[in-house]
C-alpha cells in the first residue's frame, strides 16, 4: 500500500538562512570548490543578457535553495551548477537563496522587437491557446510576470534567451524538476511562440527586489 | 401537450443531439466519425478552457460553488420535489442536494473525475439477488432490475474511456489476477489503467493506514484528473494535474480533467460533418403519424425563434433526469403509473445513499485540505454491492468508503465539531483550530429503484418555455438506510482508528432533504432492459417505442450503484455507438427484436 510513503514523507528541516552569510558565498564562493555567485550572476543577481546566467533578483529564497538542490541531485542537468552545487552545503544553499532574494536590481531595459511577436508573446502569456492545450503562463507564474508563489518563479524581466533555453531543457527532458505540466507545455510551443513569449517576459514589468535600505527617502 | 409551431423548418440533417455533454460528444464523434451530418444541440454556452476557464476567475468560489454558476438555471427550469406519490410538489429553486449541469460539455465539466466501473454482478442484480438470497429477500417497494448486458460487453467499453480519458489508477483485478495496490473487488479488467495512479495526501494516508489495520483493502481512488502528460487516441493533450483543490463544481484551467472539452471537441469540431449550435432549447421530439418514428427536434434559440430541425435520427442526450422529462413532453413511451406500477417512462429514479464523518485531530497533524485533486483520495471497496454478504444484513447493496480532503476552499469548508457555536467568536476561532486538522471519510452508497420513487411531469409548475418542469417524487427506501447505517457503522469505525481527538457524523437520510449537498447521481426514468414492458431503452441506449431515438445517460441505469456513475454511463454509449456503426447505419430499425 502506497500509503507508507506518504506517510514517511517528511518536510525537509530547513535551516535559518542568513542574509550575510549568502552575502559572503556570492562574493567568495567556499572551500569546497564552489566559486562566487556574483562572478556570473553579479551581486545585485542582474546577471547579463546573454541568456547563460538567469536573472535570480526577485526570485525567492526557497525557490533559489530548491533550484540548487536539483543540480546538485541532477534532476536539472548543468555540469558547471551540478559541480557547484554539490560543493554547498544545505545550509550554504539556504544563505545563497536568503541573499538573492533580499538583493535589488531594477530590469535593464531589452533591445526593441516586433510589436506583432511581442502581442503574440503577451496572448500566450495571459491568455493561453485553447487548440494547443496551452495555458496562460500567468495562472501559475502570476500576472504582470510576478509570482505570487515562492516556490514558482516570476518571469517577468527574465532574459529572453535564458528563458528560450530552460523551455528547450524542458522539452528535451533535461530539466525534469519541478511542475509536471512544463515538459508538455514545452512541446506544444513551436518555435515562433518560444521566441515570443521569451520577448514578451523579458519586457515584463517583473520583481526588482526590496527597495535598498540606503536609498534616500525621497527615491523611496 | 400543447402543440408548437416552428418559425422555420431548417435543412434535413442525419442526426442530432439534444445536448452536448459527455454523452452528446461521445455520440456525435462515433457518428461524424461513421459519415454522418450531425448537429449538436446545446441549451447553455461555448465554453473552451481558453479563455473561458482561466485562473484566477475560474477560483471565484462565491461565483461557481456558492451561486453554482455552471448549473441549469432554476429559475428557467426548476424541477419540483416531494417525498411520496400523494404529496404536493414544492419547486426547487435553489440546486443544493444535487447540480446538473447546463452549457458545453454539461456536468462532466464540473465533475471531479472519479471514474469507476460498477461491480459485474449489478448488471445482474436481480438475478444476482434471486439466486443468492431467494426470490422473497427483496423488500416488496423495490423494483431492482437486471440490466440486460454482462460485464463481458461492458468491459471493453470501460477500458474504451478510460483510455480515451487517460484515467490513473492502479489494477486490482487485471484479467482475473488480483493485483496489490488495487481494488480487489472490481470485476476483471483488460488493461491496466492508462496512467499511474494520484499522489495520497497525507490524511488520505492515514484513512489507509487506519483502513489497513482493521484489515480492509484500501488502493487510490482511480481518477480522470491527470497524473502525467497524456495523449489520447484522438491526439489530445492533457496536462498534469496540479493539485488545486477547485474541481468539482469549477472547470479545470489545466486541461488536466477529462471533458468533453479536453478530450472529443477539438477533433470534433473541426469536422465539417460536425456543427454545433449553442443556446438552443430543445422543446420537443417531433415523431411521425405513427409514433413510431421520430422526424426531428423544435428547439428554441436564444432570441425565443422556434426551429424544426429534422433528422433522421435522434440522440436525447440531455442531463440525466432532463431525459425522461423529454420523453413525456414529447409523448414518446407509456408514462410510469405509481397506482398500477404499469407504464415506464420515469420508473426506478435512483439517487444515492450518502453519509459522512469528520476527524478532528490535534495541531501536530496537519491536513493541507486546500491541496488535492477533485478525484484523490484512499477508498476501501469492502462493502461495495454485491461483493460481500449482505443476507443475514437484509439488505441489497452497499457503499465505499473514501478517506480524502478536496476542495477545502475558503467559503464552504470551515469543519468545525460539534457543539461550536453556529457564529461570532468562538465559531471563528473554532475554524481556525480546526481548518487544517480535520479528515474526512465519505460513506457512498447505492441507491435502488422503489415503485415509489419515480419522476413525471409537474401538473402546476412550467419552466420559462410553457412547459411542464419535473416532477421529482423521492425518499430514501427502508433498504438503503439499512444499508446506510451499516455502511456508515463501518466508516465510523475507520475514522475512530484515525487517531483523532474527537468525530462528528452525518447520515443524509428520510426524509430526503434537498437543501443538503449529497451527491449528483441522480439515474434512472429512462431504464435499459430486456422487456419493453419494464424498460425505456434495449441494451443500445435505443427507444423500444422509436427506433430512431437513442437515449444515453445515467437515465438508463435501472438502479443507482455505490459507485460514481459516469464512466458506466459514458461505456453504455461507447457500446451503443459500435452498435449503430455497425448494425443500424446499415439497416435502421430496431436492433433488439422480442
Amino acid at each position: 500500500m502506497a500509503a507508507g510513503a506518504a506517510l514517511s514523507q517528511t518536510v525537509p528541516s530547513v535551516p535559518d538562512a542568513s542574509v550575510e552569510r549568502g552575502a559572503l558565498l556570492a562574493s567568495l564562493g567556499n572551500d569546497h570548490g564552489a566559486g562566487a555567485c556574483a562572478s556570473c550572476h553579479a551581486f545585485n543577481g542582474a546577471a547579463d543578457p546573454s541568456g547563460g546566467f538567469p536573472r535570480l533578483t526577485g526570485l525567492s529564497g526557497p525557490y533559489i535553495r530548491h533550484a540548487l538542490d536539483d543540480f546538485a541531485e541532477g534532476s536539472r542537468k548543468n555540469v558547471l551548477m551540478a559541480s557547484i552545487s554539490k560543493a554547498l552545503s544545505a545550509q550554504e544553499r539556504a544563505d545563497a537563496g536568503a541573499y538573492y532574494s533580499s538583493v535589488y536590481a531594477p530590469v535593464p531595459p531589452a533591445a526593441p522587437v516586433s510589436r506583432d511577436l511581442l502581442e503574440e508573446g503577451r496572448v500566450l502569456a495571459v491568455v493561453g491557446v485553447n487548440d494547443q492545450q496551452l495555458v496562460a503562463c500567468s495562472a501559475c507564474h502570476g500576472p504582470f510576470g510576478r509570482s505570487p508563489t515562492p516556490m514558482i518563479p516570476s518571469l517577468g524581466g527574465q532574459y529572453a534567451r535564458y528563458i528560450t533555453w530552460q523551455l528547450g531543457e524542458f522539452r528535451d527532458g533535461r530539466r525534469s524538476s519541478g511542475a509536471a505540466v512544463m515538459a508538455g507545455f514545452a512541446h506544444a510551443l513551436n518555435d515562433r511562440q518560444v521566441e515570443a513569449v521569451s520577448d514578451y517576459f523579458q519586457r515584463a514589468p517583473g520583481p526588482v527586489g526590496p527597495l535598498p535600505k540606503s536609498l534616500p527617502d525621497a527615491a523611496r | 401537450m400543447t402543440p408548437i409551431t416552428a418559425n422555420e423548418k431548417l435543412k434535413p440533417v442525419d442526426a442530432v443531439t439534444i445536448g452536448v455533454g459527455w454523452t452528446g460528444a461521445l455520440m456525435a464523434e462515433g457518428l461524424t466519425a461513421a459519415g454522418l451530418n450531425v448537429v449538436g444541440l446545446e441549451r447553455g454556452g461555448a465554453r473552451f478552457t481558453v479563455p473561458d476557464f482561466q485562473a484566477p476567475t475560474i477560483h471565484d468560489e462565491l461565483r461557481y460553488s456558492t451561486r453554482k454558476g455552471m448549473m441549469q438555471d432554476n429559475t428557467r427550469e426548476p424541477v419540483t420535489l416531494r417525498h411520496a406519490p400523494d404529496g404536493v410538489a414544492q419547486p426547487v429553486r435553489r440546486w443544493s442536494a444535487f447540480l446538473p449541469g447546463t452549457g458545453l460539455g454539461g456536468a462532466g465539466v464540473h465533475w471531479n473525475g472519479q471514474t469507476w466501473r460498477f461491480s459485474p454482478e449489478e448488471l445482474r442484480l436481480r438475478s444476482f439477488s434471486e439466486e443468492r438470497y431467494g426470490k422473497n429477500f427483496l423488500d416488496a417497494d423495490l423494483c431492482v432490475e437486471d440490466w440486460g448486458i454482462s460485464w463481458a460487453d461492458m468491459e471493453p467499453y470501460y477500458s474504451q474511456f478510460e483510455t480515451l480519458c487517460g484515467t490513473a489508477g492502479k489494477a486490482g483485478n487485471l484479467n482475473g489476477k488480483i493485483m496489490p495496490g488495487g481494488n480487489p473487488f472490481e470485476g476483471p479488467r483488460s488493461k491496466e489503467y492508462p496512467t499511474p495512479a494520484m499522489q495520497q495526501g497525507y490524511m488520505d494516508a492515514l484513512f489507509g493506514k487506519a483502513a489497513a489495520g482493521l484489515g480492509y483493502t484500501p488502493f487510490i481512488q482511480p481518477s480522470s484528473n491527470m497524473t502525467q502528460s497524456y495523449v489520447n487516441p484522438h491526439g489530445i493533450r492533457l496536462n498534469p494535474c496540479m493539485y488545486c483543490g477547485f474541481c468539482e463544481r469549477f472547470a479545470c484551467e489545466h486541461f488536466a480533467k477529462a471533458s468533453a472539452q479536453t478530450t472529443i471537441l477539438p477533433v470534433l469540431l473541426k469536422r465539417p460533418n460536425y456543427e454545433l449550435r449553442v443556446g438552443a432549447q430543445v422543446l420537443r421530439i417531433n415523431l411521425d403519424s405513427t409514433g413510431k418514428r421520430a422526424t426531428g427536434v423544435m428547439y428554441a434559440d436564444a432570441h425565443g425563434r422556434i426551429f424544426e430541425q429534422p433528422a433522421s435520427l435522434v440522440v436525447l442526450s440531455s442531463f440525466s433526469f432532463n431525459n425522461p422529462r423529454m420523453l413525456l413532453l414529447s409523448g414518446i413511451g407509456q408514462p410510469y403509473d405509481p397506482r398500477t406500477r404499469k407504464g415506464v417512462v420515469g420508473r426506478n429514479y435512483a439517487y444515492q445513499t450518502m453519509s459522512t464523518v469528520e476527524v478532528y485531530w490535534d495541531k501536530d497533524i496537519v491536513t493541507n485540505p486546500f491541496m488535492a485533486a477533485g478525484a484523490s483520495g484512499t477508498v476501501i471497496s469492502d462493502f461495495a454491492p454485491t461483493v460481500f454478504d449482505t443476507g443475514p444484513l437484509g439488505f441489497i447493496g452497499g457503499s465505499y468508503i473514501l478517506g480524502g480532503t478536496t476542495n477545502g476552499r475558503p467559503i464552504e469548508y470551515h469543519p468545525v465539531p460539534e457543539g461550536t457555536p453556529k457564529w461570532g467568536r468562538a465559531w471563528k476561532e473554532a475554524v481556525v483550530r480546526h481548518y487544517n486538522h480535520t479528515g474526512h471519510v465519505n460513506v457512498n452508497g447505492s441507491s435502488m429503484p422503489s415503485w415509489n420513487n419515480f419522476l413525471d411531469l409537474d401538473p402546476t409548475y412550467t419552466d420559462a418555455w410553457g412547459q411542464p418542469v419535473l416532477r421529482m417524487t423521492f425518499d430514501f427506501p427502508e433498504n438503503d438506510m439499512r444499508m446506510s447505517r451499516y455502511s456508515h457503522a463501518k466508516g465510523k469505525q475507520i475514522a475512530e482508528a484515525m487517531g483523532g481527538r474527537a468525530i462528528s457524523e452525518v447520515i443524509y437520510g428520510r426524509p430526503f432533504d434537498v437543501t443538503k449537498y449529497q451527491t449528483t447521481h441522480n439515474t434512472g426514468g429512462a431504464i435499459m432492459g430486456s422487456d419493453p414492458s419494464r424498460s425505456v431503452v434495449n441494451r443500445y441506449m435505443q427507444s423500444w417505442d422509436v427506433s430512431n431515438l437513442f437515449i444515453p445517460g445515467a437515465s438508463c441505469f435501472p438502479h443507482n450503484s455505490a459507485y460514481n456513475p459516469t464512466a458506466t454511463l459514458a461505456a453504455l454509449t461507447l457500446m451503443s455507438i459500435d452498435k449503430i456503426k455497425s448494425e443500424y447505419l446499415k439497416a435502421p430499425g430496431p436492433l433488439v427484436h422480442v
